[in-house]
Order: structure tokens, then C-alpha cells, then sequence
């Protein structure tokens, strides 16, 4: 008996070391989290580019607990140089004390003078994709100046200038930005050779980020073609069908008008399926309330109503033909998501044009857009007028 | 202990339900949306997995349906009836070398995975060696309480496979999914013949009836069962499609653990589920090898009636460790997959179709005299 007892002791033993798995123990307090990376480009010649990548580790102390924020910086930034993303990246591990892990990374941030070079951003993603610890819905966006400036930026809502940059690309309040661009999105537009959008941040002063605009890129030569702002960008969006949510200024009589749109939304149609002179109809709608007005018109009138939509409806279409302008006749490249409808409803004809859809013979350019635009105003607003029509006087 | 219900090694034909999801359920769950989404269009590939599963149903039902005509008799001395005995024993033999080989390659792919993903530093074989003893704990004990494992286990996998595909949603596209049926002849052949790859196992079925205490549902019931693998596998294809597109799919080498990592509960608490699913999955993956090893030890017992089941699995299972350290990389555990299926399906129909023609010219004979 006391034989089996011993047996079992040690069977017990070497259990416990066998099944503990104490080859991979790492403790918590032993990780670095890398919360958001930054990728510049130091040097570049012809084939060979010296990369400069920066790791944001988190400082959990420094974070605090959600109701008192302790004073402390709460991150770390880590710079270091060389050809290779993994390879910088266990150059960083040098520096750093801690295993680093990307399992909470956030954001990743290129610099304008990476992404422009051909092929590079799709390059630059194969290592974050293809790493086992990388999640598929790390956001992705583009840095005007150095990508490295945009992890210094501490705010006051957000000790962590990469939980910053994170939201700030989920907040979505003008239809001048975009919703948040992943990168599985990314991936899958690469894999594709379809252009796509991504968001561009530049640093707008010590304690804040802009939003800039939306950056394209051209999907064969996977390159940034150009960057919209503004009204482009609004048009955009409106043609796109997503993201309308947001203000629209137009003038009524004379007199600025600001709209908040309530609600949006697009459909695009083929009317002539001939490859070589494709046309589509493209049907913007949008209901709106009016946020801001100048004027004194008292829009309980009938007729005064149509002016508003009117004036709504122009602004609308001229948005959206400066769109058309800018990103198909001018760059040629389709953000318009019109590959997607081609590829959904008319697999066909898609499959003859894809390979020169907007590149090489360039059916999307060749193309004839017509506009048709809906606009409503369907609310004014708790006050109907603010002022007079004479009340100087 | 003769009066307890599990006591006397019998099952019952909802036992065996549930053990063909279990059975089915593998690796192969991991991997399948990739080598569909390469062959066809859009969401095209559930089609293939229905054909495909109509088939193994069909299979399932001929096979559980030959087998449920011999209630309470091994394969082997049914076989032996119909087919000689000599051809009965080659056959049975067959099944052993069927049963080490899935073992093996479910033993060595699930060692690969963890290793990628949950252990790094970990040396395989000692991930291997751990999964293969907790394999051989299962087996030596009684075959009823394997089947109470499945029974336990297959909610949980359904369950969660359910909550994998609804914290999904918020990251579909429904614009991955269109154009529908734009898949032309050629893709949907190859896309069957993929997806009939995931549908391995169902010779099991030749040796779990002889445990069914009343087969006569038996058939009915097992062919339900693969239904149901069949509507868990169109559905996790279709998600995977509509949350990364098809051709992202097709350069994804496991889709649904990469599925695990993309979903986040709303809240941002918890961030990271893969290591839940992976809990799950490996669940699935355990069944099935435990399954695997049994069906190998119970025709190796059915040929060698007095050798001790114990003596057999500590014979069998260093042949299997063996076999699961043999592939050199991802590329010949592929082809080892591969190659394990096909002859997985070979086997089981030419059994179910020599046996199936032998009982109807036998019986026909019967009837004639």
C-alpha cells in the first residue's frame, strides 16, 4: 500500500510539471503591450528602403484606474531603424525590458512618403498580417507629416496617444471622413488589385490630431494617388452611400445655410452595359434638418420650403460632380465603390473589364456618371426664425 | 453494477447522433473555408458543402443501414457472413490502420496549431505527447463513457460555434457574399470533391452499432446527425465569406480561427476570445482522435478477442506519436490530411457497397429458398 501511495506521489509530480506549460509563462506584469505603431521612411534607394518604425508600449501605472488618472506619462515610445518590420522589430525588443505583444495593438500609422512608393504599403502589411498574434481589425491610416509625431500626442480625454488616434478614426461626425479602414479590409482590396481609402491624420497642434482627408490609393500600382479634403471628400461619401451623417453648408438667397443630415443614402444603377461606353446613374438621397441660418425666411411657406431643398439639391450635386471630377477624370481611380457594384450585379461584364476596370484601358474613366440627387428638408429646427426681415429698422 | 444504465456497454441510437458530429467535427473545420473559397465564386461553396454533405448523408444512412441489420454483432463477424472471413479480417485490418492514421494526423495538426498560437516556446512533441495521453486516458476507460463525453461536449461546441457566428455579424459585409451562383461546373465538381474531405469518419459507424442495444433507429438518426454537421459547416463557410470576401478567405490559412481573433464583444472588456474558442475546438478535435483510437483498438480487440484492451492501446499508441512526428512541415501534413481523407472515403465506401450488394444477393438467396 504504502508502495502505491509513493507511485502515485510521483506520477502526481510530473504531472504537475508536464501539464503546468511552464515553457510559455509569461507574466502579466512581464508583457509590453504594443498599443499603436508608427512607420516612417528614413532613406530609399530603388529597390532597398531604410525603414523607421516606432512601438507604442502601454505603461499600465501610468494609465490609473478609469475615475483618477494618475499623472504619469502612459506609454512608451520605441524608435528604432533597418529593412525589415520584424526585424526592427526585435531590434526594439533591445531596448524594451518587457516581451513586447501585439495582441492589443490598435493602429497602425504609415508615413505619406511610404505609402507613396509603389507596392510598399502592401509589402509593409504582409508582416502584420501574416503574424499569428495580429488581430485583423487593427485600424490603418495615413500620417501627413511622420507617423512617429502622431504617438506623441497626448491629449487630456486619452493618456494614450494611440487609444487617441483610434477613436478619433471611429468618431465620425462630417461626411468628410470615412468609416474606420481595417486591416483585413485592406487585405482584401490588396488581394484584389481594387483601389481603396484610407484615413489621413496630420498633427494640428500640441494636444490634438486632425482629421485631414481621405487618401487614395490606386489599386494596381497599390500606391496613394492623391489626397481629397473638403467638399471632394463630402461629395465622396454621398456617391459612396456611407457616412452621411454630418453638416452641409449651402446658401439660400444669398444667406449661409447649414443642414445636418438625418438621413442618406445612394444607389447606383448601369444604364448602358457596353464595355466601351459603360454609363451609370448614380441616385443620392438625403434628408436633412436645418442646423444654422442666416437669413429670415419663414420656411412655414410652401414655397420657400422648395427653396431650401433647392438650394440643398445644388449643393449636393455640386459636391458630388466635384468628386466625379477630381477622382475620375482627373485620377482616375475608382473609390466609388462602382467595382463592387459590378462585381454584385453584373458578374459578366465585370469579369471582361476587371482587369482594366481602372488602370491600363480604363473602362471606369471612359465611363459617363449621371447624378440625380433627392434632397428633403423635413425638419427646421426648434426655432423657426431668430430675427425679423427688417428688424434694424 | 450490472443494473446501472451505462454498466453493460450499450448505447442507444441518439448516442449515435451525437457520436457523427463528434466524429466528423475536426481539424478540418479550421481550414475548409480556404480550400472552397479558392474554387468557387462569391458564397458560391455552400453548394459544394451541401452536395457534399448529401452524399456522406447518404453514405451515413447505407452505412448505419447495412450495419443496423446485424444488431449486436461485431463488424467483423458480419462482415465475415457476408464477405468471407479472410476478406472480413483484411477489411478489419484496414479499419486499424485507418483508425492509427486520423489519430495521428489529429494528433500532430492540433499540436501544429497550438504551437502557432498558444504555445510558442512549448516543443511539439511534448504538446503532442500531452494531448495523445489524455487521448489514451479516454480510451481505456469504458466505450459508454466516451460516448457521455461527446454527449457533453457537442452542445458546447454547438453552442459557441452559434455565439462565434453572432459576434460576428457586426463584421460582415453583405457585399462578400454577392454575386450568387457564378460558380461554373468545373469549380462546384472540385468544390464537392473538397468539401466531401470534411465529411471524414463515417466508418465509424460499422462498429458503433454493434453497441446500439436497438439499432432499428440507428440509421434515421446517424444520417441526422451528419445533417446537422452539414448546417454548421455551411454556416460557418457563409460567415467567413461574409466577413472577409472569397479571395481573402482563400489566402487565410486557418478562416476560422482567424474568424475568432477579428470578433470583439461589445465593450471593449474583452477583447481577445480566440483562447475560448480554441478551448472548444480542441474539444472537438479531442472526440474526434479519442473516436479514432478506439475504432482502432475495438477491430484490433474484434480480431484478437482475448488479448487485454489495455495492452492494445499501450501497443497502438506509440505507433501513433510515431506517425504524428513523421510530417516534416505544413506541406506534408497537408498532404497527410489529404491523403488520410480520401482513403478514409475510399475504404468506407467500398465496405458499405461490397457489403450492401453481398446482403442483398444473400438475401435475395434467403428469400428465394
Amino acid at each position: 500500500m504504502v508502495n502505491k501511495g509513493y507511485h502515485q506521489l510521483f506520477i502526481f509530480l510530473v504531472l504537475t510539471l508536464l501539464l503546468s506549460g511552464c515553457w510559455d509563462e509569461i507574466e502579466l506584469e512581464d508583457r509590453a503591450f504594443v498599443s499603436g505603431i508608427g512607420i516612417d521612411l528614413v532613406e530609399s534607394q530603388g529597390q532597398n528602403n531604410i525603414f523607421e518604425l516606432t512601438d507604442q508600449l502601454v505603461v499600465p501605472a501610468g494609465l490609473g484606474s478609469p475615475t483618477e488618472l494618475s499623472g504619469e506619462k502612459a506609454y512608451r515610445n520605441l524608435t528604432q531603424r533597418g529593412d525589415s518590420l520584424f526585424e526592427i522589430n526585435a531590434k526594439i525588443s533591445k531596448q524594451a525590458n518587457r516581451v513586447l505583444n501585439p495582441d492589443h495593438l490598435e493602429v497602425i500609422i504609415f508615413s505619406k512618403e511610404v505609402v507613396e512608393k509603389e507596392n510598399l504599403v502592401a509589402d509593409l502589411l504582409d508582416a502584420f498580417l501574416r503574424h499569428q498574434n495580429m488581430r485583423r481589425g487593427v485600424l490603418l491610416a495615413i500620417a501627413e507629416g511622420k507617423a512617429k509625431d502622431l504617438l506623441y500626442v497626448e491629449t487630456e480625454h486619452a493618456k494614450l496617444p494611440a487609444q487617441y488616434l483610434s477613436e478619433l478614426l471611429v468618431n465620425r461626425e462630417i461626411p468628410e471622413t470615412i468609416e474606420p479602414i481595417r486591416i483585413g479590409d485592406v487585405h482584401e482590396k490588396i488581394l484584389n488589385n481594387r483601389s481603396f481609402i484610407l484615413p489621413e491624420l496630420a498633427v494640428y497642434a500640441d494636444n490634438s490630431v486632425n482629421y485631414q482627408g481621405i487618401a487614395i490609393f490606386q489599386g494596381v500600382s497599390k500606391k496613394l494617388v492623391d489626397t481629397i479634403t473638403g467638399d471632394e471628400a463630402k461629395g465622396l461619401n454621398f456617391i459612396r452611400g456611407e457616412n452621411q451623417e454630418g453638416s452641409i453648408t449651402a446658401d439660400v438667397e444669398g444667406k449661409k445655410t447649414t443642414f445636418s443630415v438625418l438621413e442618406g443614402g445612394s444607389k447606383i444603377k448601369l444604364t448602358n452595359k457596353d464595355k466601351n461606353n459603360l454609363s451609370f446613374q448614380v441616385d443620392i438621397e438625403a434628408t436633412v434638418q436645418i442646423a444654422e441660418y442666416f437669413g429670415e425666411i419663414d420656411f412655414y411657406k410652401k414655397e420657400n420650403k422648395a427653396k431650401f431643398d433647392k438650394a440643398l439639391k445644388d449643393k449636393l450635386t455640386k459636391a458630388a460632380e466635384d468628386a466625379v471630377k477630381k477622382v475620375k477624370d482627373e485620377l482616375q481611380v475608382d473609390v466609388f465603390k462602382f467595382d463592387e457594384y459590378l462585381r454584385m450585379h453584373h458578374y459578366k461584364l465585370w469579369e471582361v473589364i476587371k482587369e482594366d476596370w481602372d488602370h491600363g484601358e480604363n473602362y471606369f474613366a471612359n465611363s459617363d456618371l449621371n447624378i440625380n440627387v433627392k434632397a428633403t428638408v423635413r425638419e427646421p429646427g426648434n426655432t423657426i426664425r431668430i430675427k425679423q426681415d427688417g428688424g434694424g429698422k | 453494477m450490472s443494473t446501472f444504465k451505462y454498466g453493460d456497454e450499450k448505447i442507444t441510437s441518439r448516442e449515435i447522433m451525437i457520436a457523427i458530429p463528434s466524429m466528423i467535427i475536426a481539424v478540418g473545420i479550421l481550414t475548409f473555408p480556404r480550400h472552397l473559397a479558392e474554387l468557387t465564386v462569391a458564397s458560391d461553396g455552400w453548394i459544394s458543402i451541401i452536395i457534399g454533405g448529401l452524399i456522406a448523408i447518404l453514405l451515413t444512412w447505407l452505412v448505419a443501414k447495412i450495419a443496423s441489420n446485424f444488431p449486436n454483432q461485431s463488424f467483423l463477424s458480419y462482415a465475415s457472413t457476408l464477405a468471407t472471413r479472410p476478406v472480413a479480417i483484411v477489411l478489419t485490418c484496414f479499419y486499424v490502420i485507418q483508425g492509427i492514421l486520423i489519430t495521428a494526423f489529429e494528433v500532430r495538426a492540433i499540436t501544429d496549431i497550438s504551437h502557432q498560437f498558444l504555445f510558442n516556446e512549448t516543443p511539439v512533441e511534448i504538446v503532442g505527447l500531452t494531448f495523445l495521453l489524455v487521448v489514451v486516458y479516454a480510451v481505456s476507460g469504458t466505450r459508454a463513457g466516451l460516448f457521455r463525453l461527446n454527449a457533453m461536449f457537442l452542445p458546447i461546441i454547438f453552442f459557441t460555434t452559434l455565439l462565434l457566428i453572432i459576434f460576428s455579424i457586426a463584421f460582415m459585409k453583405g457585399s462578400n457574399l454577392l454575386p450568387v451562383l457564378k460558380t461554373d461546373l468545373q469549380g462546384h465538381l472540385q468544390g464537392t470533391m473538397k468539401s466531401t474531405l470534411s465529411y471524414t469518419g463515417i466508418g465509424i459507424l460499422f462498429f458503433y452499432i454493434s453497441l446500439v442495444k436497438n439499432p432499428k433507429k440507428a440509421p434515421s438518426r446517424a444520417a441526422f446527425g451528419m445533417g446537422l454537421v452539414v448546417v454548421v459547416y455551411s454556416a460557418i463557410y457563409l460567415t467567413t465569406i461574409a466577413v472577409f470576401g472569397e479571395t481573402a478567405t482563400a489566402n487565410i490559412r486557418f478562416p476560422l480561427i482567424e474568424l475568432s481573433k477579428t470578433i470583439e464583444i461589445p465593450g471593449g472588456f474583452f477583447e481577445r476570445l480566440e483562447s475560448i474558442f480554441f478551448v472548444i475546438w480542441i474539444m472537438a478535435i479531442f472526440t474526434t482522435t479519442a473516436m479514432a483510437l478506439d475504432i482502432a483498438v475495438m477491430a484490433l480487440n474484434s480480431i484478437f478477442p482475448n488479448a487485454n484492451k489495455l495492452k492494445i492501446i499501450f501497443l497502438l499508441s506509440p505507433i501513433v506519436f510515431f506517425i504524428s512526428v513523421l510530417p516534416q512541415d505544413f506541406m506534408d501534413l497537408g498532404t497527410f490530411g489529404d491523403y488520410v481523407s480520401y482513403t478514409g472515403w475510399g475504404l468506407t465506401g467500398t465496405t458499405a457497397i461490397l457489403l450492401g450488394i453481398l446482403y442483398k444477393v444473400k438475401g435475395a438467396k434467403k428469400r428465394g429458398k
